[in-house]
């Protein structure tokens, strides 16, 4: 019954009960939103940003402050020996452990002789090589968006992207120059056949970076057994502290030649990406309270008023003997309902919006791809997150109507019952 | 006058419920009058940074240059600079116009080396960006001199200071890798680590001569006289060059595409947030509006019965939405202007915040750059929110029955 | 109900009420003493702003006294709390108001069980008790009529039957005719004799209304907030008739309302 008076308040006085469920609706949908957005730029970042980067990285210590990162003086000399005896510790929280040799090389259009003609010079691009096995683990952005072909069959060939191809002129299949000083500074060059095309969201990505194996990389570098970096991919990324530790006593003399190396996690090789997610959870924090705020007034506005209009009802049920406090609870009832019927009209707007905007996704810009993002943002519903909104929506909107409860609950029933309202 | 006087009275009669809609109005218009200013200051400082260092306001470039931007071509390229810089000086709203040839050249101390963009320019780069008052250390080249002018980041880790001999390979035109040398003449620092850290100048001659190319230019980069107008000057500059179609021109954003979308998607990302807020506000006022008549009809119906005519009763209620308006205005006024100080005045040190390897110029403090219009176009939000939100209950006051309002037993 | 008549069931001590208003003090009650037997019939008749509203309410407990204690079936409900209170007027207080004052949202059927409810009565009761009632006050071919469906005199009755519903000691009611017009004045107060008579319900109204203060079992005079004087409209010896000082003709504002005076019951 008092549920249903509730019910039938709500609905008589339905113009002030849509603005408050409005004002919650809009509120609850916007947080959606927004969290959603944030929940889809660290969606990805987690997705793919990290399993690529992998969880632990061991470098060369001085590869931080180098300028050129690409430089072969920081290849860890005894990569292959780190990796057997990461294997050997037969930890079960390490899924993947692989050496990875980046180098620099410039890719040379491979023109047959009798085809170059006068003025006409064979193009070329400078990019960044990345050695891995060929079952590599580390480059799924990038296995899984072959265009054409497949990623590296047989250990041989070169996988690039479909916009590097076109800059150098090559094809699926034609032969590619890949030129490279080796640890000596001596030029080589290798030709490699293209053997997958493929291509990324992110172009930043797509225009640096091709995929040769780590052995060709290796024997054109001159640099048997050494790796750029060594990377681990782990069950679980929460390990990778621990994990790091642990390695700790495996590198002191494991990298050999009096190199340091520095063990890294997921969290500090991508600092600077936390340093913008923070920032931009921090302005969408403080959006999403102005909202709460904003709303919140609007519902403790509208129930006071109709509280008020409604206060020698309140004032006729305490003379026929309703205490003062199932009085408040019948109003907080009905901003609990309000609000609930508000946070459910938000879920479903928010879910339209998510639905909408992740279609095509939200251009975030160019910056986000030079941070390894994607540019087009999916955002992603969380279960936890539209549960979290649909929560602070009705808290929001009981706390609003609580000042109303108590103010007339707190009024004398003989005042109520003579206000004139 | 008097209907003002009524409108506060009455407003003052419903204090908490005016408080509370008033609350809503200052903080949408707070936010509104800092975020102008904000995005402006940032938006100012980022695009001047990267005009003065980077890109000018136009730039002329083959036609099928930004197709291969990404290798750097050495194969398309304007081949009469001379000529076409000379036409484009004489038109009127430019200011000065430079020549400049880029490629991809290795640069040395002896022990490491590092990849780094390479600029040949002609000596009215200086007239065109920010170099010249950017060199901290030695000077700027003379025209035809062997010399280079490396950023303070390249400086610093490769250990290079000015009078040093650098090394340097790149692929000429016919990708035959030639190994050169010069002294460091000249040290720069923008503040910017991505141009601080990899690009070096040098002479245009003796670029073309060390890449074999000849009097060839890879960009005309242009400065106007009207720093603000790049479109325009753009637009101006493509006419001007219409019966070339192997050239293209460019306004600066093309080359900071990133920066240019990053910075306006976030633009509208906030637009539409703060619309869904105003929407909310005026929401808020009108249910607020709408139970004030509706608490007054009997009143209402005793003013229409003593003769107040429709008008001066609409007046009345569209009055009292006014005054909530204005005064969430005044109220926000407060918080906006000590934020506006601090951000204008002060501005926040971001160096701290921002990682150094995001590519976008902030410098180093940010400042708001608040212009009056801001303010105003603040105000008009907040009150033009507080009469639309009052407009539709007022109407209705008016048009209420006389006999209707006067035995409304509310 | 109570149906032993005769039984002493409310008695008013020394009963004070002082409101503040601005910077004046205003002395609502200045000092009643009164009892009334249960299956009284009791009409407060004085002008307007003389207390008696006021009186009411303390009865009623939904007002407190200042000073002076008033014992309800032997209780000194004048100590009770706010919850003590609301129990009381639950179990043993009927109210009927003015302006009827029902809960707009609810039908007639809901409005009379509203109190069965909040005294957690079964279901089966409920409806019992609400059928009979419903009978009782003649309206049931609009038990699922709104409030705003119904004329004033069927609201009336409707308060009628919420106000017995649960069994009073006491009904009080406030001028339960100045919103109505002569004749529906009239069945309501005839509906409300036969209760009292029938049921032995006691009542205790206010009213301004000559016509209407007949319909009492006693009258008591109240002027500036005191008992000046007590009539027996019954009792056919006009010597008991203990009128004071006070003259019904200089009444001011005495059957100056819009619904006072008019036909004759």
């Amino acid at each position: 019954m008092i549920l249903r008076l509730a019910l039938l308040s709500a609905i008589k006085h339905w113009r002030r009960s849509l603005v408050v469920a409005g004002a919650v609706a809009v509120a609850c949908a916007v947080m959606i939103a927004i969290g959603s957005l944030l929940n889809g730029i660290t969606g990805s970042f987690y997705d793919s940003v990290i399993p690529n980067s992998g969880h632990v990285r061991i470098e060369d210590a001085r590869t931080a402050d180098s300028l050129n990162p690409l430089d072969l003086e920081l290849l860890l000399p005894n990569a292959a020996g780190l990796v057997a005896k990461i294997e050997a510790l037969g930890d079960r929280r390490i899924v993947d452990v692989e050496p990875i040799l980046g180098f620099g090389a410039l890719l040379v259009e491979d023109r047959d002789v009798t085809t170059l003609q006068g003025g006409q010079d064979p193009r070329n691009l400078a990019m960044r090589g990345m050695g891995v096995s060929p079952d590599t683990r580390f480059a799924d952005n990038v296995r899984f968006a072959m265009k054409e072909g497949s990623f590296l069959p047989g250990g041989r060939g070169i996988a690039l992207s479909e916009r590097a191809a076109r800059l150098v002129g090559a094809k699926l299949g034609t032969g590619l120059l890949v030129l490279v000083q080796d640890r000596n500074g001596e030029p080589w060059y290798e030709r490699l056949v293209v053997t997958g095309l493929f291509a990324t969201e992110s172009a930043d990505f797509d225009e640096s970076t091709f995929y040769i194996a780590e052995e060709t990389a290796a024997s054109m570098l001159d640099a048997a057994g050494m790796a750029r970096e060594v990377r681990l991919l782990l069950a679980d990324r929460n390990d990778a502290e621990a994990v790091a530790r642990e390695l700790a006593p495996l590198t002191g003399g494991g990298g050999g030649g009096g190199t340091t190396l520095r063990i890294q996690t997921w969290q500090t090789i991508n600092a600077s990406i936390f340093a913008i997610l923070l920032f931009v959870k921090i302005l969408l924090g403080i959006i999403m309270a102005l909202f709460a705020i904003v709303s919140g007034t609007i519902i403790a506005n509208s129930s006071l008023m109709s509280v008020m209009e409604r206060i020698r009802e309140y004032g006729t049920m305490r003379a026929i003997g309703l205490r003062a406090r199932s009085l408040e609870r019948l109003i907080l009832l009905e901003g609990l309902m309000l609000g609930a019927l508000g946070a459910a009209l938000g879920v479903g707007i928010g879910f339209i919006v998510i639905a909408y905007l992740s279609r095509g996704g939200i251009d975030l810009g160019g910056i986000m791809e030079s941070l390894g993002l994607s540019r087009y943002n999916r955002p992603r519903g969380d279960f936890w997150w539209f549960a979290f909104c649909t929560l602070a929506s009705v808290v929001v909107s009981l706390a609003a109507t609580a000042k109303a409860a108590r103010s007339v609950g707190s009024m004398g029933v003989a005042e109520s019952l003579a206000t004139s309202s | 006058m008097e209907l003002l006087g009524i409108a506060i009275r009455n407003i003052r009669r419903n204090e908490r419920r005016s408080r509370l809609t008033i609350i809503t109005i200052v903080i949408g218009v707070a936010i509104l009058m800092n975020m102008q200013g904000i995005y402006r200051g940032l938006t100012t400082t980022v695009y001047g940074h990267m005009m003065a260092m980077d890109t000018a306001q136009v730039q002329v470039e083959n036609a099928a240059y930004r197709a291969d931007a990404r290798r750097i071509p050495l194969d398309k390229t304007i081949a009469d600079p001379d000529a076409v810089a000379a036409s484009l000086r004489a038109l009127p709203g430019v200011a000065a116009v430079s020549e400049r040839v880029d490629a991809s050249f290795e640069i040395t101390n002896g022990r490491e080396g590092v990849r780094v963009m390479a600029r040949g320019v002609s000596q009215d780069e200086a007239r065109v960006t920010d170099l010249g008052r950017s060199i901290v250390a030695g000077r700027l080249f003379a025209a035809g001199e062997p010399g280079l002018v490396i950023g303070k980041g390249m400086a610093t880790k490769l250990g290079l200071k000015v009078g040093d001999a650098a090394w340097f390979t790149a692929l000429d035109r016919h990708s035959v890798r030639n190994l050169g040398s010069a002294p460091v003449v000249g040290i720069f620092e923008y503040g910017f680590p991505l141009l601080d850290d990899y690009m070096i100048y040098l002479d245009i001659d003796q670029a073309r001569s060390f890449l074999d190319l000849g009097k060839v230019a890879t960009r005309l980069v242009v400065r106007g006289s009207e720093p603000r107008a790049s479109a325009a000057l753009a637009k101006e500059i493509g006419r001007a060059l219409a019966a070339r179609p192997d050239l293209a021109v460019y306004e600066w954003k093309t080359f900071a595409e990133n920066l240019v979308s990053t910075i306006e998607t976030r633009l509208q990302l906030l637009l539409s947030i703060l619309a869904v807020l105003f929407s909310l506000i005026i929401a808020g006022i009108f249910n607020t509006m709408a139970m004030n008549v509706r608490e007054r009809y009997r009143e209402i119906g005793t003013l229409r019965a003593i003769g107040i005519r429709r008008s001066g009763l609409e007046a009345i209620f569209l009055l009292e939405g006014l005054v909530m308006g204005v005064m969430g205005c005044a109220i926000a006024a407060i918080p906006a202007t000590a934020v506006g100080l601090w951000l204008g005045v002060w501005g926040i040190d971001i160096s701290g915040i921002m990682p150094r390897d995001i590519p976008i110029p902030f410098g180093s403090v940010l400042h708001a750059a608040y212009s009056p219009v801001d303010a105003l176009r603040a105000v008009a939000a907040g009150t033009g929110a507080a009469l639309l939100g009052s407009w539709f209950p007022a109407r209705r006051a008016a048009r209420l029955p006389i006999t209707a309002a006067i035995a409304a037993v509310r | 109900m109570s149906d032993n008549a005769g039984r002493m069931l409310l008695e008013v001590r020394g009963v004070t009420k002082d409101y503040r208003l601005g910077k004046t003090s205003i002395h609502a009650l200045r000092g009643i003493d009164l009892s009334v037997e249960a299956g009284d019939f009791v009409s407060v008749v004085g002008p307007s702003g003389c207390g008696k509203t006021t009186l009411l309410n303390i009865i009623g407990c939904i007002d407190k006294p200042s000073s002076g204690k008033i014992f309800l079936d032997g209780l000194d409900v004048s100590t009770f709390d706010d919850n003590g209170e609301a129990d009381t007027r639950l179990a043993r207080i009927g109210f009927i108001f003015q302006s009827f004052n029902l809960v707009g949202v609810l039908d007639v059927r809901e409005n009379i069980e509203f109190p069965l409810i909040l005294a957690k009565v079964p279901k089966a009761e409920r409806a019992r008790r609400v059928d009979r009632l419903i009978e009782l006050v003649e309206l049931g071919e609009f038990v699922r009529h709104k409030p705003d469906e119904l004329s004033g005199g069927q609201r009336q009755r409707v308060a009628i039957a919420r106000a017995l519903v649960n069994r009073p000691s006491l009904v009080i009611a406030d001028e339960p005719t100045a919103n109505l017009d002569s004749a529906t004045s009239t069945t309501i107060m005839e509906a409300m004799k036969a209760l009292n008579e029938e049921e032995k319900v006691t009542f205790i109204f206010s009213t301004h209304n000559e016509l209407i203060e007949r319909y009492a079992k006693r009258i008591l005079l109240i002027r500036d907030g005191i008992i000046i004087g007590e009539e027996f409209p019954g009792e056919k010896n006009p010597g008991e008739r203990r009128r004071g000082e006070w003259s019904r003709g200089s009444a001011p504002g005495g059957d100056s309302g819009p619904h006072a005076g008019g036909g004759a019951p």
